[in-house]
């Protein structure tokens, strides 16, 4: 479970010497571009921009087999579960899973394997796999603390962002905890056969109160210490290193800025066109452009 | 007039006024600070002495300024800190001038790394990025740890971890440092460090105010002891004071051994081992001492091991649990923690188990309770024929509040033996005997986690015994404990093992993780020395404290009582078996044709009046 924590900041690479901000931006820039966009083309780019983000994290080969085998998992899931319920007019059954038929005097329908729906699943998949791929390798290669500084001069409260990252570097304290309790109480008897499902609900249940009962405190130990500390979510505070674009950081954070706005550009005019609420014969080369790669 | 006042403005306001201070929490009837008054000057070293529960932290937390403003009982009286008064200033406005640093360094760190650690409380004043570089670097340069900079704060040490915190507090260049038992989690050597950079504080005209249980490494550099019992300041003493011992044992406190010694035999006051010697020496004492020293030393170690492993003659050293070759590395890491570990456990042996902070000690009671699963090697429970038990181990963690999930004590002692489908009549019997020995027969209706933490720690340990696991693993036991409760806990726990179960006498064993050396030499009959990566040694307490080498990889120091003991080469371990002791070696020299077999502390220990 240390695993984020064993990946974060540990060795440098190009990608943790960005500015979080441009990070940030990428990150937003490729939330948009994955919603605006429909084609295989653009979305298979869009991903393509995700793997070279991750390729920044230095990671060990386990750690990517499991970052591997998670996003993987991911994208079968929605491609199952697109590819067996998919509702569109065209659908090429490729396997059944449960034939159609009747039972108890109506008919209901089977269960079949589309290509249609695999394809449309895909296409989902790689939506949330280039979003998913690129929030993990923004986390995992900025410290807690640049980030609180990078959304800070984004004007996220730095309430929000201490208490996100104080959450976050507790979590895998947590854990353990919960893991001692378990143990401790199975060491006394809590794990013996013959308890009923009921019992063992309510028994996990108090197991909770231990660990609710250490976070309080460990919380109310964080909050003296920092408050004697001088912080305030109010007061204005500085950041430590400060955040710097360097020129060829600023030339890209202008690009992304620049790709978004066109797409979105572009896209809206198409979407004007194709509602036929706008349309103009001068705009086709963008409209035919939109439609092939967008 | 206009000359007094022009004198008035000149002198600097004392670091701490405390005028008639009470504090009630809400909801409680008695107040827990009542009627406090006490002026502390500048770079003067105050200890706050007192019980679990006297009112210790509540007063730490007025000091800081945290009392009103972050508290929500009733407040009366006034605390002025540099001439500013408390209940108008907040504790971040005194964050420049009064440091704060709380029991606990793991739930106090904020940031991933030991730079941004220190960079927090800077950034937090509002001070420019190109004047917080600097301050960080001069201050870890101070603690030690500038070659630490850049480390992640979960790799460190958790003496490192102190002294990092105090490195924070330290760059913000406090006059005032308020301490809450900054030594419970620290090893000897880590202890020293940390004193030695407080006292370094000290002599550049900062306030120290340190609330801690460890009176005997604290006394040698405090100049003032204040005793807090029930929330009133009961005495305020110089640590040079000759009634220092009388007052705190008066107070049910358990006093600095070393002067407590020198009392006993008439010596005055002592706050080192050194002035002890002195003393003694000067008191005849010594030279009595000294030219029986040689015949004594042969005789320490078989004394102690005859006197302490009486239990496990009673069972015939039967193994309860075997390790072969342990090793164990956390995951994603390629360095072991440990590895080549090979000792065996016997019934009614009580083992404790040192290291320096960070040696593996609670990773491998995990590992023996199961929690973690060994990289090489295998943990075998041997069961004994008698053994009527279905548990096998018993794990009371560093936090024993992890272990306490009932409604109720007696239901948390009674859960084990319940699940395990002991009868009710057993179970009945089982709860009331624990709750004798544990001193919990007035908390059995009460929940718990609502008690107070050396109550909750006897709970923890009542509720492990109760299913009368063959091992015992207890991490830190001793952590956040007054002496007196500690004492109370560890003999408890070895006159569990002495109870007589079916055919055996004694049919568990004790592992204990612990910093403690007092409590390794008193509770102890075998140590486990984990250091380096492996065990470096297993051996009685008694061949532990003549190895200075041993000692130096567990990380430990003799207590100046200890180290009386070993200069002198006495038998004892107690302040009355020593100065029995000493007395008697004194009287021998007057009576050259006494048997050496006839003097207290060569039979059994504890015979001694």
């Amino acid at each position: 479970m240390n695993l984020p924590v064993e990946l974060s900041m540990t060795r440098d690479s190009w990608l943790s010497q960005l500015d979080p901000r441009l990070k940030l931006a990428a990150l937003a820039a490729i939330s948009i571009i994955v919603v605006l966009v429909d084609s295989r083309p653009a979305l298979l780019t869009v991903f393509a921009a995700a793997v070279v983000l991750a390729s920044g994290l230095r990671l060990r080969p386990r750690a990517w087999l499991i970052v591997v085998g998670i996003l993987l998992a991911t994208a079968w899931g929605t491609v199952l579960s697109q590819a067996l319920f998919y509702v569109g007019d065209e659908r090429t059954v490729l396997f059944t899973i449960i034939p159609a038929g009747e039972l108890l005097g109506r008919s209901y329908a089977g269960l079949d394997f589309t290509s249609e729906g695999a394809a449309y699943g895909l296409m989902q998949s790689l939506r949330l796999l280039a979003v998913t791929l690129a929030g993990l390798a923004i986390c995992m290669s900025t410290s807690p603390e640049r980030l609180v500084a990078a959304l800070s001069r984004l004007r996220v409260p730095v309430a929000i962002g201490f208490m996100t990252v104080a959450a976050l570097r507790f979590v895998p304290t947590m854990i353990e905890e919960w893991a001692t309790v378990r143990r401790s109480a199975r060491l006394r008897g809590a794990g013996c056969r013959g308890t009923s499902w009921p019992r063992r609900m309510k028994l996990e249940l108090a197991l909770l109160l231990p660990v609710l009962a250490a976070s309080l405190r460990r919380a109310n130990a964080l909050a003296t210490a920092i408050t004697c500390r001088g912080f305030d979510a109010t007061q204005p505070r500085t950041f430590y290193p400060e955040l710097r674009f360097s020129l060829a950081q600023r030339t890209a954070l202008v690009s992304i800025v620049l790709l978004v706005a066109g797409v979105s550009l572009v896209k809206s005019l198409y979407w004007l066109a194709e509602g036929r609420i706008y349309y103009t014969t001068l705009l086709d080369p963008l409209y035919d452009f939109a439609r092939a790669w967008l | 007039m206009t000359a007094g006042r022009a004198t008035n403005d000149r002198t600097p306001p004392m670091p701490v006024e405390v005028e008639s201070v009470s504090y009630t929490f809400v909801g409680r009837e008695r107040p827990s600070l009542c009627d406090i008054a006490v002026t502390l000057p500048a770079a003067s070293w105050t200890v706050i002495a007192g019980r679990t529960g006297s009112g210790k932290s509540t007063l730490l937390r007025a000091l800081a300024g945290l009392i009103p403003h972050h508290a929500t009982g009733l407040m009366q009286g006034r605390v002025r800190l540099l001439g500013a008064d408390t209940r108008t200033l907040g504790p971040t406005d005194f964050a420049r001038r009064v440091g704060l640093i709380l029991q606990s360094p793991d739930d106090q760190l904020c940031a991933t790394t030991v730079e941004a650690e220190v960079a927090f409380g800077l950034e937090n004043l509002g001070l420019p990025a190109r004047e917080i570089g600097p301050r960080i670097a001069a201050a870890l340069a101070a603690a030690g740890l500038a070659d630490l900079q850049r480390r992640p704060t979960r790799h460190l040490s958790g003496g490192q971890k102190q002294r990092l915190l105090l490195a924070s507090i330290g760059a913000l260049e406090p006059r005032i440092l308020l301490l809450d038992e900054p030594l419970a989690q620290l090893d000897s050597f880590a202890a020293a460090e940390l004193l030695g950079e407080l006292d370094r504080l000290r002599r550049q005209g900062v306030t120290i105010v340190v609330a801690e249980h460890r009176l005997d490494e604290l006394i040698p550099l405090a100049d003032r002891v204040l005793v807090l019992d029930e929330g009133r300041l009961v005495d305020d003493l110089s640590t040079a004071s000759v009634d220092l011992c009388d007052t705190l044992t008066q107070h049910g406190l358990a006093p600095p051994e070393v002067s407590h010694l020198a009392q006993e035999l008439g010596c005055g006051t002592a706050r080192t081992a050194e002035t002890l010697l002195e003393r003694l020496d000067m008191r005849g004492f010594n030279r009595s001492v000294a030219a029986d020293r040689e015949e004594n030393k042969e005789h320490v170690v078989g004394a102690c091991e005859s006197s302490r492993i009486d239990t496990i003659a009673a069972t015939s050293l039967q193994p309860a649990l075997q390790v072969e070759d342990l090793g164990y590395r956390l995951p994603g890491n390629n360095d072991y923690v440990w590895r080549g570990l090979d000792f065996v456990l016997h019934h009614g042996e009580c083992v404790a188990l040192v290291g320096a902070n960070g040696s593996g000690k609670s990773t491998l009671l995990h590992l023996l309770a199961g929690l973690a699963r060994p990289t090489a090697g295998k943990i075998e429970h041997r069961r004994t024929a008698s053994a009527q038990s279905k548990a096998v181990v018993g794990l009371m963690p560093q936090n024993p509040d992890l272990t306490l999930f009932c409604a109720t004590v007696r239901e948390e002692i009674a859960f084990g033996p319940r699940r395990f489908g002991v009868d009710e009549a057993t179970i009945e019997s089982r709860v009331a005997e624990l709750a004798r020995q544990y001193n919990l027969e007035d908390l059995l209706d009460e929940p718990p986690l609502a008690l107070s933490q050396g109550q909750r720690l006897r709970t923890a340990v009542a509720a492990a015994l109760s299913v009368e696991p063959r091992v015992l693993l207890l991490d830190e036991p001793t952590t956040g404990q007054d002496r007196r409760q500690v004492e109370r806990v560890m003999t408890a726990i070895n006159e569990t093992l002495r109870i007589p179960r079916g055919e055996s006498l004694a049919t568990g064993c004790v592992l204990f993780s612990t910093h403690d050396l007092s409590i390794v030499a008193r509770h102890a009959n075998r140590v486990l020395v984990l250091d380096d990566g492996k065990l470096a040694g297993d051996c009685t307490p008694d061949e532990l404290l003549a190895n200075d080498a041993l000692l130096a990889r567990a990380h430990l120091r003799r207590t100046p009582l200890l180290d009386v003991r070993h200069r002198l080469a006495l038998r004892g371990l107690t302040v009355t078996e020593i100065a029995e002791e000493l007395v008697a070696n004194a009287a021998d020299r007057q009576q050259p044709n006494r048997k050496a077999s006839d003097r207290p502390g060569q039979g059994a220990r504890g015979e001694a009046p």
